[in-house]
């Protein structure tokens, strides 16, 4: 009987982290898309799992992307704390 | 040339500013720098220091050149971005000359900056920007 007590609970404890750990997943992925779609008007193309198409690099988490055609050019960016 | 001037904000530094950020600089990230690529030395770890040697990614110390008002240095591989810092203004401007080489081309330009009481898990935040150019 104290056994299945036992049991019932370490499975009530894994359900739970298991909720947890996917409604916190959620959020994130939420957050990372809507900070992506905001910037693509800015010319920077906010993507997480973005490639290159002659570079394999990928950073998994966000990054600034700033394209120029074979021409180059100039751009600037700004950052907002000190570097 | 266009001039285009982006701010790009994703999250709020300790003194409420707004920052991007990005973990770059941890061990397990390393193979994603390439030679020409540029970082900011100052944090990282000897280990990085010596990936960073042997593979071409040149490390700057920002601290000491970000006491002068204005900067620039030749950066990538082929020297093909010319970077001018301003932290006066907190602007980077990016000179791309022209592609000659026949394939694209890419850059990836890390600073980062110290927070001790960031709300993310680690001591600093890593600001990068990726330079990508296209060939004829």
């Amino acid at each position: 009987m104290r056994a299945n007590v036992k049991l019932w609970r370490a499975i009530g404890i894994c359900i739970i982290g298991i909720l947890f750990v996917g409604c916190n997943t959620n959020l994130s992925a939420t957050k990372h898309h809507a900070s992506g779609k905001k910037n693509k008007s800015a010319h920077i193309y906010m993507d997480g799992s973005y490639v290159m198409p002659d570079d394999t690099r990928m950073f998994k988490y966000e990054d600034v992307f700033l394209n120029f055609n074979s021409k180059g050019g100039k751009k600037t960016v700004k950052y907002n704390q000190e570097a | 040339m266009k001039n285009d001037t982006v701010t790009y904000q994703t999250a709020k530094d300790t003194k409420g500013m707004d920052c991007f950020i990005l973990y770059l600089l941890n061990e397990d990230n390393l193979n994603r720098f390439y030679a020409g690529d540029v970082v900011n030395k100052q944090y990282i770890t000897p280990l990085a220091s010596q990936y960073f040697h042997y593979n071409g990614v040149l490390g700057i110390d920002l601290v000491p050149i970000c006491w002068e008002n204005k900067f620039a240095m030749p950066i990538g591989e082929e020297k093909w971005v010319r970077a001018v810092f301003d932290p006066d203004k907190h602007l980077i401007q990016l000179h791309v000359q022209p592609n000659n080489t026949g394939k694209c081309r890419v850059l990836t330009l890390v600073l980062n900056d110290l927070y001790g009481s960031s709300p993310y898990s680690e001591p600093f935040l890593n600001n990068a920007i990726r330079i990508f150019q296209r060939h004829d």
